[in-house]
């Protein structure tokens, strides 16, 4: 550093000359001088900051462009968005630990109208299975309304799918989209893989119980949402 | 013809439909746009700047528009459209109008490689121009705002376009992004001054837009020879100091604020070596706006 | 066998100083790096000539006047194997 003027001087005629000028034919350089390193800093060729060039580009200048998070959509750099339906869900219990749902058990032999769901896991022969234990969840103690009364979200799940009920379509898509959100929204947009939270689902369904949001256009976006597994779709916004 | 001189119905109409084609600096821009926000805040602040024919070539085709699907009234959201290509994922639609000042900055940054570009605010006197180098926080607009509500010419709050030759500063002078405590500061120190819509909730906290002077629309299109380059750093409390700056310092704070450095290669390179060689170098530290202002004018007498 | 250090070609690097500092450009990858005044008067001189490490030290230390031991060898060595890694100087046995 060459030197510094506070202002209180109120002049900056002769800054050129405050401190010391540097005669590379005699440094004088004190202990403290010598560095070590070569290199004090640097600017990798490949910046992050820097713009590549074209318009379908991975980086985005996020000083100057406030909130916007690049599109996986559109982005060289894909990301897939992801999402299951609700035959995937109510064949894979187990994936439900963790979500905040509880399944319960259902016996996959069952024929008829309603499939032989035990709320609690106690029978004869699955009562060692720690995974249902718990009181299997309540679609109404999650999401609220009458609709399907003390059915578990198990139950719906098995209604809409085994029993083709399509009064069960919504709730079934509900479920499912809920769990797709566990394992695949994430809150840092570049990462995210399901468009809702598991809040914004609730809060979806809230909506269409406040008769804000009709039951066919809720149930059209998760049924869009729910059947982009493994896909590359980005345009579930189109639907 | 200018922006501010269509009736707002009009204008509305336009915006909402075919689009309104104007001018900025060297820049055509087509903005379309259903918000009426939108269309009125380009007309709030963008009142100086010249409309050009539907016909005319443009630089930019920009929409700033609603998301089909549920988004389009749950939650609502805004997007932004590019050349029919969609850089951005949506935002709130209350920030559409704040979504095209921003969109614009990314369409300039990431477009213009005929010009080495700094993220950095511009300013000139006398013929005489600084560019502030400033990474986000370090109070470049506020300083900048200042400077230009006190008589400085504005070229950019954002984007310091640079030839390969180091010699001009090329203006794009638009409304200047304030943050936060600034929109009141400035507000205060000086009250003819026009804001657009104050948005609250975005990523930088709450922002608002400042409408550039008149004069500073009407010179766009005149480039400014660079003669400081100076790094702004707001400090609550401390005195204003000026301190000189190593011209190798200096080079890597501007390559580290520069967009297009690593993209223009060698090129980059030496259009950043002629810049500093014909500037002198400079950090700031300052608190107060008026020690701020005093500086900048004492800093143009010396030279 | 002694080593001896040279500057490479001069397609592969820019080095463009100011009061002593250096900026160093690197063409194959781009990268640019700030380089302290020793590094710069050490990349300058091997841009001129070939030298050993006991010649280069002493090199520098009629250039630079230190106050106290000068330069050391050893500072010498750590800035020479960084600019060797940088890819800006070859060293050749002889």
């Amino acid at each position: 550093m060459v030197g510094y003027l506070k202002m209180k001087d109120k002049k900056i005629n002769d800054v050129d000359n405050i401190g010391s000028p540097i005669d590379l034919s005699k440094r004088r350089l004190g202990k403290a001088g010598f560095l070590a390193t070569a290199v004090v800093s640097s600017v990798s060729g490949k910046s992050a900051f820097a713009a590549v060039g074209t318009t379908n580009n991975c980086t985005v200048s996020g000083n100057l462009s406030g909130n916007l998070s690049r599109d996986p959509s559109q982005d060289p750099c894909e990301i897939k968005y992801s999402g299951h339906t609700p035959g995937f869900w109510k064949n894979r219990p187990r994936e439900w630990v963790g979500t905040g749902l509880v399944p319960n058990y259902c016996d996959y032999t069952a024929s008829g109208i309603h499939p032989a769901c035990n709320k609690y896991d106690f029978d004869t022969t699955f009562n060692s299975d720690p995974l249902f234990a718990a009181e299997a969840t309540v679609f109404t103690d999650v999401f609220g309304g009458l609709r399907y009364g003390s059915s578990t979200c198990t139950e719906v799940l098995w209604f809409f799918v085994k029993d083709k009920s399509s009064e069960h379509a919504l709730g079934a898509h509900v479920v499912a989209a809920y769990l797709n959100a566990h394992y695949y929204y994430s809150s840092i947009a570049a990462d995210s893989q399901f468009p809702y939270s598991k809040e914004d689902i609730v809060a979806l369904y809230t909506d269409y119980l406040n008769g804000v949001l009709s039951e066919v256009l809720l149930k059209d976006v998760l049924v869009a949402l729910n059947e982009m597994s493994g896909g590359t779709d980005p345009y579930w916004w189109d639907n | 013809m200018n922006i501010g001189s269509i009736p707002q119905c009009d204008l509305l109409d336009t915006v909402r439909n075919e689009g309104i084609v104007f001018r900025i600096a060297d820049f055509t821009i087509k903005l379309q746009s259903p918000f009426p926000e939108v269309a009125i805040n380009i007309q709030k602040l963008y009142t100086d700047y010249p409309v050009v024919g539907p016909d005319s070539f443009v630089d930019f085709h920009m929409k700033v528009i609603s998301p089909k699907g549920l988004r389009r009234w749950y939650h609502p959201q805004v997007e932004f459209y590019f050349d029919g290509f969609r850089p951005f994922k949506p935002l709130p639609q209350k920030q559409a109008y704040a979504m095209f000042e921003w969109s614009l900055n990314w369409c300039i940054a990431n477009h213009m490689h005929s010009y080495f570009i700094v993220h950095a605010a511009v300013v000139e006197k006398d013929g005489k121009c600084i560019i502030l180098p400033a990474p986000p926080g370090s109070g470049k607009s506020t300083l900048c705002a200042s400077l230009v509500m006190s008589g400085w010419r504005l070229l950019s709050d954002e984007l310091a376009l640079i030839d390969s030759n180091a010699e001009n500063v090329f203006p794009v002078p638009r409304p200047i992004n304030l943050k936060n405590a600034s929109i009141d500061i400035i507000r205060d120190r000086f009250p003819d001054s026009i804001f657009g819509p104050v948005i609250k909730d975005t990523a930088k906290g709450t922002v608002s837009h400042l409408k550039p002077p008149a004069n500073s629309v009407r010179l766009a299109s005149k480039p400014s020879r660079p003669v400081w380059i100076v790094f702004p750093e707001y400090q609550v409390g401390s005195d204003v100091v000026l301190m000189k700056k190593s011209k190798a310092q200096t080079f890597m704070g501007v390559a580290k604020n520069a967009f297009n450095y690593t993209v223009l290669r060698r090129e980059g390179f030496n259009t950043l070596v002629r810049l500093i060689d014909s500037c002198d170098c400079y950090d700031f530290r300052y608190s107060k706006i008026d020690e701020a202002l005093e500086t900048f004018q004492l800093l143009l007498e010396s030279k | 066998m002694a080593i001896l250090w040279s500057a490479v070609s001069s397609d592969l690097f820019q080095l463009e100083e100011w009061d002593g500092e250096g900026v160093l450009y690197l063409t194959e990858s781009g990268d640019t790096h700030l380089l302290n005044p020793i590094a710069v008067h050490v990349l300058l001189t091997l841009n001129d000539r070939i030298l050993e490490l006991n010649e280069l030290v002493e090199q520098l230390n009629k250039s630079f006047h230190s106050n106290s031991e000068g330069i050391s060898t050893d500072t010498i060595s750590k800035i020479l194997a960084e600019l060797f890694y940088l890819g800006v100087i070859s060293k050749l046995e002889s």
